[in-house]
C-alpha cells in the first residue's frame, strides 16, 4: 500500500518539478484528444443520424421521387417560356388532383427573428444581415437566426405536432387565398420565455429583404418531435426547442413575390431558366401514398403523366434507401478526409511519445538516485505510467471543457444553450472511447521509457571513475 | 561467517569480442564495524565491486552473502529495502536530484521508508544539524559549495541509520580541506559501529582506514 501511495506521491513530484515539459506534453495530448474526439463524433454522427429518423416515425408509404434533375432540364431547355408554364401547371395540377397520394411538405429554412424587449438581457452581439445577392446591409439590426420548418396540410395529417399551449394550425390557414388575417406560426418550446400565444412579432425573410408579421398561434411541447426527412437535416434535430413552423402557403403567390423582389433588385435573369428550376423543384419533394395505393401504382400513374408531357420518367425511393444513399455519399466525403485525421493523430502521437522520451532520458539520473534509496525499478515503471496517467486525465478534462466551449460558442445565440449540461449526451460516446483511448496510449507511451529504462545500468549513471 | 561475504564473485560486460571482465573470482571477507579502502587505477573494477555490494549491480556469478542471508536470492524488493535501510550511498558526484530542494533529496529514503511526516521532519532537521547545512534546507544543489552537497549526500546517506556506507570517491570533487572534513566525518560514524566501505584513489584516505585492499584489472592483488 505504502509503495502504491509513495508512487503515486512521485509521479505527481515528478510532474510538478518538469512542468514545462509536462505542460508540453498536455498541449500535445489536448491537440490529439480534440482530433480524436472529433473524428469520432463525425462517424457516429453519420450512422446516428438516419436512425434517429428511423427510429421515432412511421415512415411506411413515404417516398422520395427520384429524378434525374440534369436530364429533365435537358429536355426543357430548348422550350418557349409559355410551353414550360403549361408543363409546370400540367404537374401541379396533375399532382393536387391525384387520389393515389399527396406531397409532404417539412422544409427547412433560416429566418432572423427581431429580439424583443424581453430578450435584451441574454447579452447577444448585433449581428449584420446581409440580403442575398446584393451589397445592401441592414446594420444594427438586433436579430436571431432561427431554424424554421414549413409544413403541409399532409404534413400535419400524417404527423401532427405536439401542442403544449395554444393550438394547432387550422385547414384554413393553410391557403392564402381564403385566408386574411394574420399567417400564424408555431414555436419551440423555448420562445414560451420570450413570447405568449397570441403575440404578433415580426420575421426577418433574409431573401426577400422585409419584415413580415406573424401571429403565434400554439408553442410545441419540450423536445417535441419533428419528422425531418431529410438525412442532412438531422444537424437542426439538435435546436428543435427552438424553431418556429409556419404553414406552407401557396407557392405561385410566393414565387410571383420573389420575381417582384428580383425585379426590384434590377438583377437581370434567365426567365426560362427560372421557370425550369421551379419545375425541377416541383419533383424534389416528398410524397405520401393515399387511399392504400402502393409503391408500383403511385410509380405508374407518375410516369404515365410524364410520358404525356414528355419528360423523363422517375423512380419512387424509400426513406431507408435514400438514408443509406445520403449515409454513403457522406461516409465517401469522410474517407476522403480520413487520412489527414489519421496522419495529424499520428503525428500528434509521435510528438508525444518523443516528448515522453526526452523527459524519461532526462530524468534518468533522478530514477537512478530513488533505486539507490530503496525504490525498485518496478516501481520507476508503475510511476512513470501514473504520471502518464495522472497528464492524460488533465488533458482530457482540458480536451473535454475546450470541446464545450467550442461548442458552446457555437450555439450562444440559442436560448437552449443556457444549460451546459446539454452538450454531454452528444459526447457520452466519444468520452467513453476517449477512456478506452487513454489507456490504450498510456500503455503504448509507457513502452518506449520503461525498455529504455530496463536496458539502463543504473550504476553506469551513478558510477565514479571505475 | 564475516557480516559481508562475497565468493567467486565474477562481473562480466558485453558479448562475443566485446566481452570483459571487470571483477574476475573475487573473494572478499568484511566484518560489521570495519573500515574498508578499496584502492585501484581507473578502470580497475573498484566500483563495480562496490556497486554489487551495494545491490545496484548484480553479479555474473559467485556468492553474495550479507548477514548469512543470500543477497542474491532476495526478491527486488527485499533488495530495495536493503538500499533503503541497510545501506547509505555518498558518491563522488554526490548524486543529487538537482530539481528537488536539500530537504526534498534528504526525504527520499524516509519516503521509502514509510516515515511519517512529523517524523520525517524531526529526522531531516536532526540530520541538517549534525551535518551543519541547516541554513540549507530550502535551497537547490545548485545554490550549494562541493562541500555543502557531498554532506547532503552525507545525511541522506545517514537519514535511516544504515549499517554500512557505501563510499565511491567521496572526496574526488571536493577540495584537500573539505575532503579532510568528510574523511573525519566518515571515522566518526565509523567509530559510532557503522561498517564504512571506501573506494578512493586517494593514500591518505587509506591511511585512515583499518583495512585497506587493492584491486587491479578486476582481480585482488597485494
Amino acid at each position: 500500500m505504502s509503495s502504491i501511495i509513495n508512487n503515486i506521491r512521485y509521479a505527481f513530484v515528478g510532474i510538478w518539478k518538469n512542468r514545462m515539459l509536462s505542460l508540453l506534453l498536455i498541449l500535445q495530448l489536448i491537440v490529439c484528444f480534440v482530433f480524436f474526439v472529433q473524428f469520432i463524433n463525425l462517424y457516429n454522427e453519420i450512422n446516428e443520424r438516419s436512425n434517429v429518423v428511423l427510429r421515432q416515425y412511421d415512415t411506411n408509404g413515404i417516398y422520395f421521387l427520384k429524378c434525374q434533375q440534369e436530364e429533365i432540364k435537358d429536355r426543357l431547355k430548348d422550350k418557349s417560356f409559355e410551353e414550360l408554364e403549361k408543363i409546370e401547371t400540367g404537374i401541379k395540377s396533375f399532382i393536387n388532383n391525384s387520389k393515389s397520394f399527396s406531397i409532404l411538405v417539412c422544409k427547412n429554412d433560416i429566418f432572423s427573428m427581431p429580439l424583443n424587449n424581453k430578450m435584451q438581457n441574454l447579452n447577444l452581439n448585433s449581428q449584420n444581415v446581409i440580403i442575398k445577392d446584393s451589397n445592401e446591409k441592414i446594420v444594427n439590426l438586433n436579430v436571431l437566426d432561427v431554424p424554421s420548418y414549413t409544413i403541409n396540410m399532409t404534413y400535419l395529417d400524417r404527423f401532427g405536432l405536439n401542442i403544449k399551449k395554444g393550438r394547432n394550425f387550422d385547414i384554413k390557414e393553410f391557403d392564402l387565398n381564403s385566408f386574411t388575417e394574420v399567417i400564424p406560426i408555431i414555436v419551440g418550446s423555448n420562445w414560451e420565455k420570450y413570447y405568449d400565444v397570441g403575440d404578433v412579432i415580426s420575421i426577418y425573410n433574409v431573401i426577400k429583404g422585409e419584415n413580415v408579421f406573424r401571429k403565434i398561434v400554439g408553442i410545441l411541447e419540450k423536445d417535441a418531435k419533428l419528422f425531418l426527412h431529410s438525412y442532412y437535416t438531422q444537424d437542426y434535430i439538435e435546436d428543435i426547442n427552438n424553431i418556429i413552423i409556419l404553414p406552407q402557403l401557396d407557392t405561385t403567390e410566393y414565387m410571383n413575390k420573389y420575381e417582384e423582389y428580383i425585379t426590384q433588385l434590377n438583377i437581370s435573369y434567365d426567365k426560362n431558366a427560372l421557370k425550369i428550376e421551379e419545375i425541377v423543384n416541383l419533383f424534389n419533394v416528398l410524397i405520401v401514398s393515399q387511399n392504400n395505393a402502393t409503391k408500383d401504382e403511385i410509380y405508374e400513374e407518375f410516369n404515365k403523366e410524364l410520358e404525356t408531357l414528355k419528360l423523363n420518367t422517375i423512380d419512387l425511393e424509400t426513406i431507408e434507401d435514400r438514408f443509406i444513399v445520403e449515409k454513403e455519399s457522406t461516409q465517401r466525403l469522410m474517407q476522403q478526409n480520413q487520412f489527414v485525421f489519421i496522419l495529424l493523430f499520428i503525428f500528434s502521437f509521435i510528438g508525444i511519445t518523443i516528448t515522453f522520451i526526452v523527459c524519461t532520458n532526462m530524468r534518468l539520473k533522478e530514477y537512478a538516485i530513488h533505486i539507490l534509496n530503496g525504490s525498485t525499478k518496478k516501481d520507476i515503471y508503475i510511476r512513470i505510467f501514473w504520471e502518464l496517467f495522472i497528464i492524460n486525465i488533465i488533458s482530457i478534462i482540458f480536451a473535454i471543457a475546450y470541446i464545450n466551449v467550442e461548442l458552446y460558442s457555437q450555439y450562444v445565440n440559442i436560448p437552449q444553450s443556457e444549460n451546459f449540461i446539454y452538450f454531454a449526451p452528444r459526447y457520452m460516446m466519444p468520452s467513453l472511447l476517449l477512456n478506452i483511448g487513454i489507456i490504450v496510449m498510456v500503455i503504448i507511451s509507457s513502452v518506449i521509457p520503461i525498455i529504455k529504462l530496463k536496458n539502463t545500468d543504473i550504476s553506469n549513471i551513478l558510477k565514479g571513475d571505475d | 561467517m564475516s557480516y559481508i561475504s562475497l565468493k567467486g564473485v565474477n562481473k562480466k560486460y558485453g558479448k562475443g569480442v566485446n566481452e570483459f571482465y571487470a571483477l574476475k573470482d573475487i573473494n572478499l571477507e568484511i566484518e560489521k564495524g570495519d573500515m574498508l579502502c578499496i584502492m585501484g587505477a581507473s578502470g580497475s573494477g573498484k566500483s563495480t565491486l562496490l556497486n554489487i555490494i551495494g545491490t545496484i549491480a548484480k553479479p555474473t556469478d559467485g556468492t553474495y552473502q550479507l548477514n548469512e542471508e543470500d543477497v542474491l536470492k532476495m526478491s527486488g524488493r527485499k533488495i530495495a529495502n536493503l538500499r533503503n535501510n541497510v545501506f547509505g550511498f555518498v558518491v563522488q558526484n554526490f548524486a543529487l536530484i538537482d530539481n528537488y530542494t536539500i530537504k526534498q533529496n534528504i526525504e527520499i529514503p524516509l519516503i521509502y521508508a514509510s516515515i511519517p511526516l512529523k517524523k520525517r521532519n524531526t529526522r531531516i532537521n536532526e540530520l541538517l544539524k549534525l551535518l551543519e547545512i541547516e541554513e540549507q534546507r530550502d535551497k537547490l544543489p545548485c545554490e550549494l559549495s562541493g562541500g555543502q552537497c557531498q554532506r547532503v549526500a552525507i545525511a541522506r546517506a545517514l537519514a535511516n541509520n544504515p549499517e554500512i556506507i557505501l563510499a565511491d570517491e567521496p572526496t574526488g570533487a571536493l577540495d584537500k580541506k573539505t575532503g579532510e572534513i568528510i574523511i573525519d566525518l566518515f571515522d566518526k560514524l565509523n567509530k559510532s559501529g557503522i561498517t564504512i566501505i571506501i573506494v578512493t584513489h586517494n593514500e591518505e584516505i587509506a591511511k585512515r582506514c583499518n583495512r585497506v585492499i587493492h584491486i587491479e584489472d578486476g582481480k585482488f592483488s597485494m
